[in-house]
């Protein structure tokens, strides 16, 4: 628990509080609004999210050490999993970031609510943050 | 062979192997934009073909194919005709010696039966020219080292222990399917899935099928902003099963020029009284997330 971020941990809480089925789908839903766009334009085989049912891309930024994460998906419930990613990232150092665990996406209960394709694609997602992090810090 | 872009996939990919092993030409009758055969390319594509395969049922569209004519003008030039029925037979009775063909194959599991079993049945004439596929045991008559002499009754084609469970099953769930009235109950079905596809277009909804009184239950649709498999998931969540994709029929989406549809279904487990709930949520998600 202690590798959470504050703002990561708050949203766990809250995913841990809905009990309905529907009402965090469409929680999950609203947090595409959390997402820093990354325009179709610079969409490419570089920002890919592999073996993810959607098209779905991301964009990691390293700037005056801070992490920046651009992100767009042509589903608006994959969206929602960026937006969980982006609360969790944005301005993070990059070193904090790369302490995160996969795992939280569990402990919000939303592998409950994907099918087993999806949960596969938000841990590519997530694997594939996580390396272009690490690409960054490493040059 | 002739095949049409309307196949499901397990009625074009054996095709296509085969083609390669043996070099077999494969001809596509097209999907013209009213959702039906090119029947004139079709009757073109029949000089000097030996089997043809339909689908009975579009599994996407829930359009019948105009099986008679087909079965007819294929038998005049003397090639062999393979329906494709998985979608067929739980919508009508079908008297397979009246209706025709020399094949027809259809699923288990698309008529209230078990995963994992089916059944091609075969007309005589083109029995006695059929060799077994498989050998093993119980499709023999003799064994010696020698060599073997086969069946030549349908066990010649059913090599080792049968799927027995399955077939208990399937035959459980045919005795409860032949408690309804098909006829009735599909005439009941299609007349929902009518008034399903007429409520999704007066939502904005683009529906692919034209639900005809001998067409299937199904209705596909795409909503011009809401992305398939969040609809899919926004219903799941409100107690709607629903299917996404490309229902494993690529080629007749590509020729919808379309990656996939969102599909409901309808049977004879299904109410008036779900379609109508059916309709008041999806007015309700499209309101709140288009």
């Amino acid at each position: 628990m202690s590798f959470y971020p504050a703002a990561l941990q708050e949203l766990i809480d809250e995913f841990q509080e809905i009990d309905d089925k529907r009402e965090r789908l469409e929680y999950l839903f609203e947090l595409a609004d959390e997402v820093n766009e990354f325009p179709t334009s610079q969409w490419g085989d570089a920002t890919r999210v592999r073996g993810c049912q959607s098209e779905a891309h991301v964009h990691i930024e390293v700037d005056n050490g801070l992490v920046h994460f651009q992100s767009g998906a042509d589903a608006k419930m994959v969206q929602g999993m960026m937006g969980i990613l982006t609360i969790a990232l944005e301005g993070l150092a990059p070193a904090q970031a790369l302490m995160i665990p996969p795992d939280f996406a569990e402990a919000m209960g939303l592998l409950n609510t994907l099918t087993p394709s999806r949960s596969n694609g938000f841990r590519n997602m997530f694997d594939k943050v996580m390396a272009d992090i690490r690409q960054q810090v490493e040059g | 062979m002739v095949l049409t872009e309307m196949e499901h996939h397990s009625d074009i990919v054996p095709w296509q192997m085969l083609a390669e092993e043996r070099g077999v030409e494969l001809r596509y009758v097209p999907v013209l934009p009213d959702f039906t055969l090119d029947m004139d390319v079709f009757s073109a594509s029949l000089d000097g073909a030996k089997l043809v395969c339909v689908v009975h049922t579009s599994n996407v569209l829930g359009v019948r194919n105009p099986l008679e004519a087909i079965i007819e003008q294929s038998h005049a030039v003397g090639a062999r005709v393979l329906i494709d029925a998985a979608q067929g037979v739980p919508h009508a009775s079908i008297d397979f010696t009246e209706f025709g063909p020399d094949f027809m194959a259809f699923s288990a599991h698309k008529m209230c039966g078990p995963t994992g079993i089916g059944a091609l049945l075969v007309a005589p004439s083109a029995f006695v020219e059929m060799q077994p596929f498989m050998g093993g045991g119980d499709m023999i008559e003799t064994v010696t080292v020698d060599g073997s002499t086969y069946q030549t009754n349908e066990h010649k084609f059913e090599a080792g222990t049968p799927r027995i469970a399955e077939a208990i099953g399937w035959s459980a769930a045919l005795d409860w399917m032949a408690s309804f009235d098909l006829d009735a109950e599909h005439a009941r079905l299609v007349d929902i899935a009518g008034w399903v596809a007429q409520q999704l277009r007066e939502l904005g909804m683009t529906v692919y099928g034209r639900h005809g009184p001998d067409d299937a239950a199904v209705v596909s649709f795409l909503h011009p902003t809401i992305n398939s498999d969040d609809m899919a998931h926004l219903l799941d969540a409100r107690g709607f099963a629903v299917r996404t994709g490309h229902h494993c029929a690529q080629p007749l989406l590509q020729r919808l020029g379309i990656p996939g549809t969102v599909r409901a279904s309808f049977y004879i487990y299904n109410t008036r009284d779900e379609a109508e709930a059916f309709v008041a949520e999806m007015k309700d998600i499209v309101e709140t997330f288009s």
